[in-house]
C-alpha cells in the first residue's frame, strides 16, 4: 500500500501538524531537476549497501531526486553494483532488477513504485518556494497548505519551503497579518509567493485569551488589528492608536495632554454604576489600571485621566496583535469582567529557528503649537475698542483693581492724569504689542521615540528582547512625559509536546504638567492688550477676583497678590509617575495526542504617584488660602481670622501601589475525526487585585524643607486647623482595596465538515465584592454561537469560483456584570473616640441590602463575513442587540428607610447597533496596488425604566449640564442645556422655567429641572468610523486615513468668563460679541447679549473655596427681571447660563484627516552578508484637515470646550532591520 | 519525565480547585470596612448612629428649630443688621408650614427639616438593625441585653420626636387619628411605601419599646454613664410619654420610680465662684441631676438657629426672661447676654455633657403636673416647692390651691426649668396650643422691608409640621396635612 504508515525522518517538521497519519515520502534532494537528467552518465560503486544509500549516491552525483516509500524499500535486502560511465536509466534498472520495483517518470519526477502496484497512484510533485512579504523580506513560519488535503508545511527562516503535492494542487499560504493567498502549482517546481498585508488581518487562529481556536471554528465576533495597521505612529499609547480601527470600538479623546487616556466604549454602554470601559487583557492576563478610580470618574466624559489607563507602560512597539472581542460568544469566557467587551493584546514573541534579528526604529513628531488663526478672538485693537466703550458707558469694569494696562491708562487719561498725546502714544503701543499668548505659553511639541528589539530563536528556545524610550514635550510649556520600557520574552520547548514560556516587562512613565493653570484656557481668555512684559520684566497684575462674601472683612487692595501666568506655572507643577512590572508565565503540555494542559500565571505590580505642589508666591495659593492677599503681609486681625495659610505652599500626593495575580489552569481536548471536529476546554481561574493607596496633604509646604508641614501659629490663624476639620481633608490617609475572583469555565466547539460550526461557552464566577452576607456568590454566564459557511455547501461550491466565501454567524449569550461596589452587607467605619464621652463611635458605611443581584446583559449578534473577487473585496457586516437589565442605579428611596438614596437593581439599557467593515483591493498588479477600506459603526443606546418612580434617578444641575443624568427613554449620554428664550428689551438673555412660580402644585425637583433643561443631544457619536486608502507603487506607499464621527453634539467654548457680561480688563472676548445687542430692538435680530452691567455676586464657601450653589443677582437686576429666586437650587448667573444654553451647542459631527503617510522601503536582497536587511522610512502628517461645523471656530469638536484642540503634526521615522 | 510533569500539573490543578472552591478566599472584604459582629461592635455602631452621635455641622439631625416656633424666641432688633444673620431658621420662626419655600430670600430651610426627618429614621434604622439581630449578636449575655435595651430605648426616643413634630397632638377623643408617622421596626430595606400610622399606634410602639428596654436593662444588671440609658432614664421617659397621653396615674407613678433611683436636685442658690463654674454646674456632667444626656453637637456655641455673625438674628425672648425672678439662678446658668441678644448656653466639650439632658427636675415636674390633674395638689406643690428652692435664692412662695392656676404655675415652671431643652413646643401643643405672635423683618430683593407680624393661632393646624417635601415625594403614601403658606397679618 502506498499510503502505508511510515516513519519519516523529517519528524520535526511534521510534528508541528496535528496529523498523525503521515503519508509523506522522504525527500532526498531538494533541487529542481533538469529535463536531460536521466540520460546523464555516471559511475557508481556500491557493495552490500542498502538500496536507499545507492539512490542517495545517485542523487549526490546527478542531482536527480527520487520519491519512494521508505518502508517498502527498507524491506529489501542489500545490493551490490559496479557500473562505470553508465546512464542513470541503466543504473536504476540494474539496481531495481528483480526487486519488483520500477521507476516511473512523470512531470519530471522520478518515483519508485512496485511494478505490480495497481493501486491508485496519485502523481506527486516535489516543489519548493519562498514566501516573502511585499518588500521581499522572507516570512518565516508561514503556513503552506495543499488545498483539500491534510498536507502542509511551514516556511523556514529564509522563507523557503518544500512540499510534495499533486501537480494540479492549489497551495494556500497564510501568515499572521497577511492576506491568505492561493497559488496554483501548475507543474512549476519553484513558487515564489509574495503575501500582501491584510487590511484587517484574517487570521488562522482566533485568540480569545483562554484558548486558541482555528478561525474556521470560531463563530464569535472578534475583530483583529495587526500591529502593522496602526498608522498613528505619533501616538505613544495603544488606546489612542486604535481610533477608527475597529468598527464598534469608539475611542473618544477628551484631552490632548501627553499620557491622557481616551474614553473607550465598545458597542455602547451596558452599565450605569460600574466602569463602562472595556477590559484590557495583555497576554491572557486581565490588567487593571494602576490607580483605582471610581466608576463615576472613569465614566465622566470630562474627567481627564492622566495615569490610570491599564495600558500605561505598554509600549505599542511590543505589540504583535490586538483582538477586540465584541459579542457574548467571544467574551463569555471572561464572565463578570466582560460586560463592556474585551480588548486582547498579544505581545511579540521570539521566533524559533531564526537568527537574531535586530530591529531599530526611531520616530520624531512635531506638533504645531496653537495660534490665533481660526479662533474668533479679538486682537488688541478690537479689545481696546470694547474697553473704551465700557469705560465711556461707565459700566463697572472690574471687581478689584485695574491691571497695569490700557484700561487703567484710559481711565487715568479721562480723569485728567495724562495728556492726550501721551495717551495716544500709549494706545498705539498697546495696539502694536498685540500680545501673542499662544506664543508665550506654547512651543511646537516634540515627541521622540526609540525602540530596539532582538528577536530570534533556536531549536528549543525562542526569545524576544526590547527596550524603548519615548519622550514627549509640549506643546504647552512645562508639559512633558517620558517612558522607558523593556520587555523580555522567552519560550522553551524541551521535548515534543511541552512548551513553557515567560514574559517579563516593565516600564517607567513620568509626566509633568501645569498645576491649577490651564495654558490653553489662559491664552484663549486673556486679552491681547494685556502686556506680558514691561521693560523686559514680567508684568504682574491682580487678576479680577471674585467678590467674596467673607465675614466682617473688606479686602485690603494694597495687599493683593499679583499674578503672572509663566511665574505661576514655574512655581506649581503636577508630576506623575507610574512604574509597572509584569510577569506572565505559561506552561503547555500536549499529551495523548489530543489533550493539552495549560497553565498560566500572571503577576504584576505597579507604583503610581501623583503629586502636585504650589508655592507660596503663586496666585493659586493666595486665592485658595489667603483670600487673594500676598504672602507674609502685615495682615489685619480681621484678615487673620479668615486666612488659612499666611505663608508656605501646598503639596498633595497620592501614591498607589497595586499588586495583582492570576492563576489559571485548563485542560483541553481536541479531535478531528472524519468530518467531525471537537474541541473541549475546561479550566479554572483565580484572580486578585489589590490597591494600597496613601494620600498626603501638606499645607505650609516649603520646597527646601522636605515633605513636612509648617503651620502658622494656631492662636493667630485659627482657620488653619478649622480648614482640616471642616473640609474633611486629612494630612495623611491610607486606603486598601482588595478584589478577588474565582471562576470556572468551559468551552465546547463542534464542527461538521467545517461547514457547520457550533460554539458554547460557560463560566461561573464568584467575587469577594459580592459574595458576602447572603448574596448568591456564584453566578453563571453562557453563550452559544453558530456559523455556516454558505459557499462550502456542495451544491454551491460546485459552481463557486475560487476563494469566494460567505459565512453567516449568529450568537446569543448572557453576561453578568458586576460594578465593583462596596460590600453589600452591613459594614461600619473604623471607630473614632468621642471627645465628650470618651467612647468609641462607628458609623454605618453600608447598609445591608440582601436584595441586590448581579447585572445581566443579553447579547444577540448576527454577522456575515464575505470575500469575493478572489479576495479583492471582503468584509464583515454585523448587527447586535444588547439588552441589559437589573442594572444597579442609585435611586431615591422612601426616607423612612433611614437614608434617601440607595443602589437597587432597577434600570435597564438597550444598545442596538450595526457595524460594517469593508476592504477592497482596487488595483492588484505587480507594481501597483491600491486598497481602500471603510469601518463604520452605528450604536444607539436607550435607558429603560424598570420600576423607579419619579423623580427617578437622582441628579443635580451639574449632572444635567455635563450629560451625566440618567433618564428613562433617552440616550445615556444625553447632554442638557438651559432653554434660551431670547433677549429681553434690556439685552439680557432669558431662559425657560427658572423663575416660573405660577404652579398650582409645587413641582418636584425632577419636574422643575425637566422644564428648565432641554435635551441637547448625545455626547458620544452615534456613528463612528474611518475611511482609509493605501496606494503602493513598488517600494513606495501612500496611506490616507480619515476618522469620522457623526451624530453628536458639543458645547461651544464659553463666550463669557467670570460670570459677567462685562469682561474684566484682562479678559479677551470673542469677535462674535460684535454682533451683540446694542440698543432696544436689537433683541429681534441677535441672540448675543449686550455688554451690560449684570455682575452676579459669587458667594464663596471660605473653607471649600467653591462658589456656593446659590447665586443671586444684584438688586437692580432683580428689578429688571422682576422675578424672584428660583424654586430649587440653580445657578442663576445668567452669563454662565448663556454659556450653557441650547444655542451654544453645535453639531460635533466631523471628518478628520488623521493620517497622510508616505513610506519608502529599501529592501536589501538577502544573501545574509549585508549589515542591513531592510530599511524603511516614513513621513506622516496628522490631523491636518478637519471638516466640521463652522461655528466651532477652531474649537475641536471631539474635545470638551476649552481644551487644547488636536493640533496638526508632522512625523518622520525610520525602521532598520539588521 | 512524563510522570513528573503529570504530578506537577496534577498538584497545581488540585491546588487551584481547592482554592477556587474555598469560600474563604472570597470572604475577605474588599476594603477596610468592618462587619459588626460582637456586642462591642454594635455598641460602637449605636454610639455613632444613635443619640450619642457626632452631628456633622453641615446637614444632619437638627432639633433646634423646635424652640424657634415658641414664644421663647424673638427677633433681635438692631440698627446694624445684616440680612444674612438671621439664617435659615426664620422659616420656622414665621411658621411657614411649607418649609421648602422661604418667605424671604434666605437660604432654603428645607434641608433642616428633611435632614431631621431622615436623621430620626436613620437612628431608628440603626436600632432596628440591632433589635433584628437580637440574640445573634456575639458577646456576653449581660452586655447584649444592655445593648438591646438601649436600642429599644433609642428607638422610642426617636419616635417620640417624630410623632411630636409631624404627628398630630394626641387627642383622647380622637384615638383613631391617622395622622401619625410611618412606623417601621424592621431593618429590612424596602423600596415600598409605608403610610402614616395612627398617633396612638406610634405611642404604643414607644411604650412597648420602653417596657422592653426596662426589662433588658434590669435583667442585664449593668449600669453605665450618663451617655447611656439607665432604669431611671426609662422611667423618666415613660412618665413623660404617659403625661403626653394624659395617663396621669402612670405618669406620676413612673416619675416616682425614677425619683426613687435618682432624686438629687442640685442646689444652685449657693454663691457661685465663676461664670464657667456655674455653666458646668448647671449643664455639665458634674450636675447630679443629669440622668441621661444626648444629642452631640460638636459645635454648640455656634447655635446657628440664633443666626450667624456677631449680631445674632434672634434672641431669647424678653417674655421668657421676664418670667424668671431676679434671683433665679437659672438666668445666669442658662443664658449668655451681650446686651443686644440673649442666647442659651448649651453644654459642650468643656462641660463633659451633650447638648440635651434628662434631668431629675423633669421627673419632679412630671409628677407635679400629673398630681395636679389627679387633684393631689399638696403633692404637686411639694415637688414644685422643692424645685424652686433649689433654683431661686429668695423664693416668693405663692401657695395657690386653685387647680387651674396650679397647673399654670407648674407649666410655667416647666417652661423656665426645661427651656431650650426641646420641651416647650411639645408642651404647648399637648396642652393649650395657645396663640403666639412673632415679629419679623423680611429681606426681599436684598432690601430690608418693614417689620411684619406673624401669628400662630390658638389650636392652629400649624402646631403640626408638614412632612418635608422630599420625604413626601419619595413616599407618595404619606398624606400631607395640606397647610397653606403663612403670610404676615
Amino acid at each position: 500500500m502506498y499510503h502505508s504508515r511510515c516513519h519519516v525522518k523529517g519528524w520535526l517538521h511534521l510534528s508541528r501538524t496535528l496529523y498523525r497519519n503521515c503519508f509523506f515520502l522522504l525527500v532526498i534532494c531538494l533541487l529542481p531537476l533538469s529535463a536531460s537528467a536521466q540520460s546523464m552518465r555516471m559511475s557508481i560503486h556500491v557493495k552490500h549497501k542498502h538500496i536507499t544509500q545507492a539512490l542517495t549516491l545517485i542523487t549526490q552525483k546527478t542531482g536527480i531526486t527520487f520519491f519512494y516509500n521508505t518502508e517498502e524499500l527498507n524491506k529489501l535486502g542489500l545490493v551490490s553494483l559496479r557500473a562505470d560511465n553508465e546512464t542513470v536509466d541503466n543504473i536504476l534498472q540494474l539496481l531495481l532488477k528483480d526487486k519488483g520495483l520500477q521507476v516511473v517518470r512523470k512531470n519530471g519526477l522520478h518515483v519508485i513504485l512496485p511494478i505490480n502496484s495497481n493501486a491508485y497512484n496519485p502523481p506527486v510533485v516535489n516543489i519548493s518556494g519562498r514566501i516573502t512579504d511585499k518588500n521581499g523580506m522572507p516570512l518565516a513560519q508561514a503556513n503552506i497548505v495543499e488545498k483539500g488535503r491534510r498536507n502542509n508545511t511551514w516556511s523556514n527562516d529564509s522563507g523557503m519551503f518544500h512540499i510534495t503535492v499533486s501537480p494540479d494542487a492549489i497551495l494556500q499560504v497564510s501568515f499572521l497579518g497577511m492576506q491568505t493567498t492561493s497559488v496554483a502549482v501548475k507543474n512549476r517546481a519553484f513558487l515564489p509567493v509574495s503575501l500582501q498585508p491584510a487590511f484587517t488581518a484574517i487570521n488562522e487562529v482566533v485568540i480569545n485569551g483562554y484558548s486558541t481556536l482555528k478561525h474556521q471554528y470560531s463563530a464569535a465576533s472578534v475583530s483583529t488589528v495587526s500591529a502593522a495597521s496602526l498608522d498613528r505612529k505619533d501616538q505613544l499609547s495603544i488606546d489612542n492608536m486604535l481610533q477608527g480601527k475597529v468598527p464598534g470600538l469608539a475611542i473618544n479623546r477628551n484631552s490632548t495632554s501627553p499620557g491622557a487616556a481616551p474614553k473607550i466604549r465598545l458597542r455602547g454602554t451596558a452599565t450605569l454604576s460600574g466602569n463602562r470601559e472595556p477590559i484590557w487583557v495583555i497576554d491572557g492576563i486581565i490588567v487593571d489600571a494602576p490607580v483605582k478610580l471610581n466608576a463615576a470618574n472613569i465614566n465622566s466624559l470630562d474627567d481627564v485621566n492622566l495615569m490610570s489607563s491599564p495600558v500605561t507602560g505598554l509600549n505599542p512597539k511590543d505589540i504583535k496583535q490586538i483582538d477586540i472581542l465584541k459579542d457574548a460568544a467571544s467574551t463569555a469566557l471572561y464572565g463578570v469582567n466582560s460586560g463592556n467587551g474585551v480588548i486582547l493584546i498579544t505581545t511579540r514573541n521570539g521566533a524559533p529557528y531564526k537568527k537574531p534579528e535586530i530591529t531599530f526604529s526611531q520616530m520624531t513628531n512635531i506638533t504645531f503649537r496653537p495660534s490665533y488663526h481660526h479662533l474668533n478672538l479679538m486682537d488688541a485693537a478690537q479689545r481696546m475698542g470694547l474697553s473704551k466703550e465700557i469705560i465711556d458707558k461707565k459700566l463697572p469694569l472690574s471687581n478689584g483693581i485695574l491691571p497695569d494696562g490700557f484700561e487703567r491708562d484710559y481711565t487715568g487719561f479721562l480723569n485728567g492724569n495724562m495728556s492726550r498725546a501721551r495717551f495716544e502714544q500709549l494706545e498705539q503701543d498697546y495696539r502694536s504689542m498685540n500680545t501673542d499668548w499662544f506664543n508665550i505659553l506654547f512651543n511646537n511639541g516634540v515627541t521622540q521615540n526609540y525602540h530596539l528589539s532582538v528577536n530570534g530563536g533556536g531549536k528549543k528556545t525562542a526569545y524576544y528582547l526590547s527596550a524603548g524610550y519615548t519622550s514627549e514635550t509640549g506643546p504647552a510649556i512645562f508639559t512633558r512625559a517620558r517612558q522607558y520600557s523593556g520587555m523580555l520574552g522567552a519560550s522553551y520547548h524541551p521535548i515534543p509536546g511541552l512548551q513553557a514560556g515567560i514574559k517579563l516587562s516593565g516600564a517607567s512613565n513620568t509626566g509633568s504638567y501645569p498645576y491649577q493653570t490651564d495654558p490653553y484656557q489662559y491664552a484663549y481668555h486673556t486679552a491681547r492688550s494685556l502686556p506680558y512684559t514691561r521693560q523686559q520684566q514680567r508684568m504682574y497684575y491682580p487678576p479680577a477676583s471674585p467678590n467674596w462674601s467673607v465675614d466682617n472683612y473688606v479686602m485690603d487692595t494694597s495687599q493683593v497678590a499679583l499674578f503672572n501666568i509663566v511665574s505661576e506655572m514655574e512655581n506649581s507643577r503636577t508630576r506623575t509617575s507610574v512604574n509597572t512590572y509584569r510577569a506572565v508565565m505559561n506552561a503547555d503540555w500536549t499529551f495523548l495526542r489530543s489533550f493539552k494542559l495549560h497553565g498560566l500565571y500572571g503577576l504584576g505590580s505597579s507604583a503610581a504617584n501623583n503629586n502636585s505642589y504650589a508655592l507660596e508666591n503663586t496666585y493659586y495659593i493666595a486665592s485658595r488660602y489667603r483670600m487673594g492677599l500676598g504672602p507674609d503681609m502685615p495682615y489685619s486681625d480681621a484678615a487673620k481670622g479668615n486666612i488659612i495659610l499666611p505663608s508656605g505652599g501646598e503639596y498633595q500626593e497620592t501614591a498607589t501601589r497595586q499588586y495583582y495575580y492570576t492563576i489559571r489552569h485548563s485542560l483541553e481536548y481536541s479531535l478531528k475525526a472524519h468530518a467531525h471536529y471537537i474541541q473541549l476546554l475546561a479550566g479554572n481561574e483565580l484572580r486578585q487585585s489589590k490597591y494600597n493607596t496613601s494620600k498626603r496633604f501638606i499645607l505650609g509646604y516649603y520646597p527646601g524643607s522636605g515633605l513636612a508641614a509648617y503651620p502658622p501659629p494656631a492662636s493667630e490663624y485659627p482657620m488653619y486647623n478649622n480648614f482640616f476639620t471642616y473640609s474633611g481633608i486629612q494630612p495623611t490617609a491610607q486606603f486598601m482595596d482588595k478584589y478577588r475572583q474565582t471562576s470556572w469555565y468551559g468551552m465546547l466547539v463542534y464542527s461538521y465538515k467545517d461547514r457547520y460550526t457550533l460554539n458554547f461557552n460557560i463560566r461561573q464566577d464568584g467575587a469577594n465584592y459580592f459574595a458576602l452576607y447572603g448574596n448568591k456568590p456564584w453566578q453563571k454566564t453562557w453563550s452559544a454561537a453558530a456559523k455556516w459557511r454558505v459557499l462550502d455547501e456542495p451544491l454551491i461550491s460546485r459552481h463557486k469560483k475560487t476563494n469566494n466565501a460567505i459565512d453567516i454567524r449568529v450568537s446569543y449569550g448572557y453576561n453578568i456584570g458586576l460594578p465593583e461596589i462596596k460590600s453589600t452587607g452591613l459594614s461600619i467605619s473604623n471607630p473614632v473616640q468621642d471627645p465628650i464621652s470618651g467612647e468609641s463611635q462607628a458609623t454605618i458605611v453600608n447598609f445591608d441590602n440582601p436584595g441586590l443581584c448581579w447585572e445581566k446583559t443579553y447579547v444577540f449578534n448576527a454577522g456575515i463575513d464575505f470575500s469575493f473577487f478572489d479576495n479583492r473585496l471582503y468584509g464583515t457586516v454585523e448587527a447586535y442587540r444588547k439588552r441589559s437589565r437589573d442594572l444597579l442605579a442609585n435611586i431615591n428611596l422612601a426616607e423612612e428607610n433611614g437614608f434617601n438614596a440607595g443602589m437597587f437593581n432597577t434600570a435597564g439599557i438597550i444598545n442596538n447597533g450595526i457595524e460594517v467593515g469593508l476592504q477592497y483591493q482596487v488595483i492588484r498588479r505587480r507594481n501597483w496596488q491600491w486598497n481602500i477600506a471603510a469601518n463604520i459603526a452605528v450604536n444607539k443606546t436607550r435607558v429603560l425604566q424598570n420600576n423607579f418612580t419619579d423623580p427617578g434617578i437622582i441628579g443635580n444641575q451639574q449632572q444635567y449640564l455635563s450629560g451625566d443624568i440618567i433618564k428613562a427613554g433617552g440616550d445615556l449620554n444625553t447632554m442638557y442645556a438651559y432653554k434660551f428664550t431670547g433677549l429681553n428689551s434690556q439685552g439680557f438673555p432669558t431662559f425657560r422655567g427658572i423663575y416660573d412660580r405660577d404652579y398650582t402644585v409645587q413641582p418636584t425637583v425632577a419636574q422643575y429641572y425637566a422644564n428648565v433643561f432641554v435635551p441637547a443631544g448625545r455626547r458620544i457619536p452615534l456613528t463612528d468610523g474611518s475611511f482609509s486608502s493605501n496606494l503602493k507603487y513598488r517600494n513606495w506607499s501612500l496611506t490616507t486615513v480619515f476618522l469620522v464621527k457623526l451624530g453628536y453634539k458639543q458645547r461651544l467654548n464659553n463666550l463669557y468668563e467670570n460670570g459677567a457680561f462685562v469682561p474684566n480688563p484682562a479678559e479677551n472676548m470673542s469677535t462674535a460679541i460684535e454682533k451683540r445687542w446694542k440698543q432696544p430692538g436689537d433683541e429681534k435680530i441677535t441672540d448675543i447679549p449686550g455688554v451690560n452691567a449684570q455682575n452676579g455676586l459669587y458667594l464663596f464657601d471660605p473653607i471649600a473655596m467653591s462658589p456656593v450653589q446659590y447665586y443671586r443677582f444684584d438688586a437692580a437686576t432683580m428689578q429688571n427681571l422682576n422675578r424672584t429666586t428660583p424654586l430649587y437650587l440653580m445657578s442663576t448667573l445668567s452669563p454662565e447660563m448663556y454659556n450653557n444654553s441650547d444655542i451654544r451647542i453645535v453639531n460635533a459631527s466631523h471628518i478628520r484627516l488623521s493620517t497622510l503617510s508616505v513610506q519608502r522601503n529599501f529592501p536589501v536582497p538577502g544573501n545574509g552578508r549585508q549589515l542591513f536587511k531592510n530599511i524603511s522610512c516614513y513621513a506622516q502628517l496628522h490631523d491636518v484637515l478637519l471638516l466640521a461645523d463652522k461655528r466651532l471656530n477652531g474649537q475641536d469638536p471631539e474635545l470638551p470646550p476649552g481644551t487644547l484642540p488636536r493640533r496638526p503634526s508632522f512625523t518622520f521615522g525610520t525602521e532598520i532591520n539588521f | 519525565m512524563k510522570i513528573s510533569h503529570l504530578t506537577y500539573t496534577g498538584i497545581l490543578l488540585i491546588a487551584t480547585s481547592f482554592m477556587s472552591s474555598c469560600r474563604k478566599y472570597l470572604d475577605t472584604p474588599t476594603d477596610n470596612s468592618r462587619t459588626p459582629q460582637t456586642v462591642a461592635d454594635y455598641t460602637e455602631m449605636l454610639n455613632g448612629e444613635g443619640w450619642n452621635r457626632n452631628l456633622s455641622p453641615d446637614g444632619d439631625l437638627f432639633l433646634y428649630f423646635l424652640d424657634m416656633m415658641t414664644a421663647d424666641v424673638e427677633e433681635t432688633i438692631g440698627p446694624a443688621q445684616s440680612f444674612d444673620e438671621k439664617g435659615p431658621y426664620s422659616a420656622f420662626y414665621t411658621w411657614q408650614n411649607i418649609y421648602d419655600i422661604q418667605y424671604d430670600e434666605r437660604q432654603s430651610p428645607s434641608d433642616i427639616l428633611n435632614n431631621t426627618w431622615l436623621g430620626l429614621y436613620r437612628i431608628i434604622k440603626a436600632c432596628n438593625i440591632i433589635t433584628d439581630k437580637g440574640e445573634k449578636i456575639e458577646g456576653d449575655l449581660s452586655g447584649r441585653q444592655f445593648l438591646l435595651g438601649e436600642a429599644h430605648f433609642s428607638r422610642a426616643l426617636a419616635y417620640y420626636y417624630l410623632v411630636n413634630i409631624w404627628g398630630r397632638p394626641y387627642d383622647p377623643a380622637n384615638r383613631a387619628d391617622s395622622m401619625g408617622v410611618p412606623l417601621s421596626v424592621s431593618s429590612t430595606l424596602v423600596n415600598t411605601h409605608l403610610p402614616r400610622s395612627t398617633v396612638i399606634a406610634v405611642y404604643n410602639q414607644i411604650l412597648e419599646d420602653l417596657n422592653t428596654a426596662l426589662k433588658y436593662v434590669q435583667e442585664s444588671g449593668k449600669t453605665s454613664s450618663i451617655f447611656h440609658y439607665s432604669p431611671a432614664a426609662v422611667y423618666l421617659l415613660l412618665s413623660r410619654i404617659h403625661l403626653y397621653l394624659r395617663h396621669w396615674e402612670q405618669a406620676a407613678a413612673f416619675a416616682g420610680q425614677c425619683l426613687e433611683i435618682r432624686s438629687a436636685l442640685q442646689d444652685n442658690t449657693t454663691p457661685r465662684t465663676s461664670m464657667s463654674d456655674f455653666y458646668i454646674r448647671m449643664l455639665g456632667a458634674a450636675n447630679p441631676e443629669i440622668i441621661y444626656t444626648f444629642y452631640n453637637d460638636p459645635n454648640p456655641t455656634a447655635f446657628n438657629n440664633f443666626g450667624g455673625g456677631n449680631g445674632y438674628g434672634f434672641s431669647v425672648s424678653s417674655d421668657l426672661l421676664r418670667q424668671y425672678d431676679s434671683t433665679d439662678q437659672r438666668l445666669g446658668g442658662y443664658y449668655y447676654s451681650n446686651n443686644v441678644v440673649v442666647i442659651p448656653k448649651t453644654s459642650g466639650i468643656y462641660s463633659g455633657a451633650y447638648c440635651f439632658s434628662f434631668r431629675t427636675s423633669e421627673a419632679y415636674l412630671n409628677r407635679a403636673e400629673a398630681n395636679a390633674h389627679l387633684g393631689e395638689n399638696e403633692k404637686a406643690l411639694a415637688d414644685l416647692d422643692l424645685l424652686q428652692s433649689r433654683r431661686v435664692k429668695t423664693v416668693t412662695r405663692s401657695r395657690q390651691i386653685n387647680r387651674g392656676t396650679l397647673l399654670e404655675t407648674i407649666l410655667l415652671e416647666r417652661r423656665k426649668e426645661l427651656a431650650f431643652q426641646l420641651h416647650n413646643w411639645f408642651d404647648l401643643r399637648r396642652t393649650t396650643a395657645p396663640s403666639i405672635t412673632h415679629y419679623f423683618t423680611p429681606v426681599i430683593n436684598q432690601q430690608v422691608r418693614p417689620r411684619e407680624r406673624f401669628v400662630l393661632k390658638k389650636n392652629d393646624p400649624g402646631y403640626t409640621l408638614e412632612i418635608p417635601a422630599p420625604a413626601l415625594q419619595a413616599n407618595p403614601a404619606l398624606k400631607p396635612l395640606g397647610l397653606k403658606r403663612r403670610l404676615p397679618l
